[in-house]
């Protein structure tokens, strides 16, 4: 196993916040609808439910597609939330907390230089967190559909477009499209995460939080103008994530464009279909994200380096 | 004999202390050599200076040839190091810290640490914060003596430790891990535990080298007298470096003396370590 494995493994082995909070989460996804359904007993066919049955029975297969992979992206959607938190959390503790316990001079005893010791915690913060949660939420979607197919007697009858590999595809694409999108995305933010943690004499998250705060007021006094907390929050909001990378203009928070209405459905048949890759990633204002990140992630391994250890 | 360490003139400001003030030391190899000297008195700076791990406002450095600042990472594969007992991190297992040292270092031999661990009653299931401080100690040390280093430096590495601890780890570090290719250079404030294994000896006080000597020339060079209070005025001539009252009778240190004048006032005998750095530093304060 090379060393970079080792020091991937190392990270593991510290924060188990990467397995342990999905876990939690589809534990609590699962066993809320567990629960629900033990305390509503299963569910019986009675004549509306006949009736309804017959109208399931009739919807076309492209909207009973449409309805599957939406109940996909529902179970999927808080993970992806989750990981947004865990791994800034999980970046900001990173470089600070082997100074804190003073473990960084164990580490600097070894012979791993400081920009592996520093990339090997990027990519545990973009890579791992993420294909942790992607496992997560498939395992969830499996099991709560499995749930569905025996709790729901109609389910069976759709069991042919609801296990349909082509929307299970469908969803896995649009997930991992969507955790790609968000680790560009996001890469500025975890960058100064980790040039906060590298550099906090103590409380990471005030080193992370005041500067561009205090910037943007300071812009704001004196010239009276609003870019930085403008810039700011367009890349720490999600709307303009969503927006982008789904072609969502106007989406506002983690509101889909999906609307709901018993009677207008307009739900696209696949979530697939709203994904605008090359429009996201073409995007100029993603790529200067990912240069400034690279220089915050740069200046976090000259500061882990040449760092007094003991301060 | 060739020379690991050469410092000269080594100088580091911490705002207004200065922690190294022209420092200047050898280590050649196959030397254990204890870097003494009070608290504060530039110690560890040096010592992280000799790692890499601080940067030197003037002299110049070099560690087995190397500069340890800007080649750091080369050295790191070279030399070992252990602060003392609180950087193991407390999560880690020790089946894991072994696994990763083993994994991460060209130079680590896993049958020599195993070898080592056998004999304690370190559990490998156990994580650090579970073991006490000289289990910790001996784990740090265990991995540390199965890397295969030129030079081993040991920054305070059995502070806190009880007596029993602190001489089976300066035991194990004898008998176990010194040979005639390995190095020692060894901090610490309390002189007497390491009286016995050094073979060389620096004082270090206020950032400078006040003693720099191997222990085979402490006997040639220093003498203590212990003579009767009617002897006190002649020994006094002799111009020790101190001189102090013990049970009713005179004692004092001489540098360089006459041996045979002194042996002609009262008892003559090799001091201590102790007694020399007391003398030392008393020596820096006049």
């Amino acid at each position: 196993m090379s060393r970079f494995l080792w020091l991937i493994r190392r990270e593991l082995w510290e924060s188990r916040a990467v397995w342990v909070a999905p876990a939690i989460c589809a534990a609590v996804i699962v066993g809320g609808v567990l629960i629900a359904s033990i305390l509503h007993g299963t569910v019986r066919l009675d004549s509306q439910d006949a009736a309804n049955l017959a109208q399931v029975k009739a919807m076309t297969p492209a909207k009973i597609e449409a309805f599957t992979s939406l109940a996909l992206g529902v179970i999927a959607l808080p993970f992806f939330i989750l990981v947004l938190f865990t791994q800034f959390l999980y970046a900001l503790d990173s470089l600070y907390g082997d100074r804190r316990d003073r473990s960084i001079l164990f580490w600097k005893s070894l012979p791993i230089s400081d920009t592996e010791s520093v990339l090997a915690k990027l990519t545990v913060a973009v890579l791992i967190f993420p294909l942790a949660a992607l496992a997560a939420a498939l395992v969830t979607q499996v099991i709560m559909f499995a749930i569905c197919s025996i709790e729901l007697p109609g389910m069976s009858v759709l069991a042919g477009h609801v296990w349909s590999p082509i929307v299970w595809a469908g969803s896995l694409l649009v997930m991992g499209y969507l955790y790609v999108a968000s680790a560009l995305w996001y890469l500025p933010l975890i960058g100064w995460a980790l040039l906060a943690s590298a550099w906090a004499p103590r409380s990471p998250f005030m080193w992370a939080a005041l500067p561009p705060l205090a910037l943007g007021l300071l812009e704001l006094i004196v010239l009276r103008s609003s870019y930085v907390l403008h810039a700011v929050g367009e890349r720490v909001g999600n709307a303009s994530l969503f927006g982008r990378a789904f072609g969502m203009p106007h989406a506002t928070g983690f509101t889909f464009a999906v609307k709901l209405d018993r009677d207008t459905l307009t739900i696209p048949r696949a979530l697939t279909d709203m994904m605008r890759p090359a429009e996201f990633f073409s995007s100029p204002s993603l790529w200067i994200g990912v240069l400034i990140a690279t220089g915050f992630v740069a200046a976090a391994i000259w500061v882990r380096r040449y760092r007094d250890a003991n301060s | 004999m060739t020379t690991l360490i050469d410092a000269r003139g080594l100088t580091k400001t911490y705002g207004t202390t200065r922690a190294l003030d022209g420092a200047s030391f050898k280590v050649e190899t196959g030397r254990i050599v204890g870097l003494i000297g009070p608290n504060g008195a530039g110690k560890t700076t040096a010592l992280k200076a000799v790692l890499g791990l601080a940067h030197c406002d003037g002299g110049t450095l070099e560690v087995l040839g190397l500069n340890p600042y800007r080649q750091r990472n080369e050295l790191a594969a070279r030399v070992s190091f252990i602060a003392d007992v609180a950087v193991l991190p407390r999560w880690l297992r020790v089946q894991q810290a072994i696994d990763f040292v083993a994994g991460v270092h060209p130079r680590f031999r896993r049958e020599l640490c195993d070898q080592f661990l056998v004999r304690t009653t370190i559990k490998r299931t156990s994580r650090v914060r579970e073991l006490s401080k000289g289990m910790i100690t001996q784990l740090h040390l265990a991995l540390v003596m199965a890397i295969d280093a030129q030079l081993l430096v040991l920054d305070e590495p059995t502070l806190g430790l009880d007596i029993l601890s602190r001489k089976q780890f300066y035991d194990s570090l004898l008998s176990d891990y010194m040979d005639a290719e390995r190095t020692i250079l060894v901090t610490t404030h309390q002189v007497e535990e390491v009286e016995n294994i050094l073979t060389d000896l620096v004082f270090i006080d206020r950032g400078r080298i006040v003693l720099d000597l191997p222990m085979e020339e402490v006997a040639t060079t220093y003498a203590q007298l212990t003579v009767a209070p009617d002897r006190a005025e002649a020994a006094r001539a002799l111009k020790p470096l101190t001189e102090r009252q013990l049970l009713g009778r005179h004692v004092f240190l001489y540098e360089g003396a006459d041996f045979a004048a002194l042996r002609g006032l009262g008892e003559v005998r090799q001091p201590s370590i102790s007694d020399l750095f007391v003398a030392k530093m008393q020596g820096g304060v006049a």
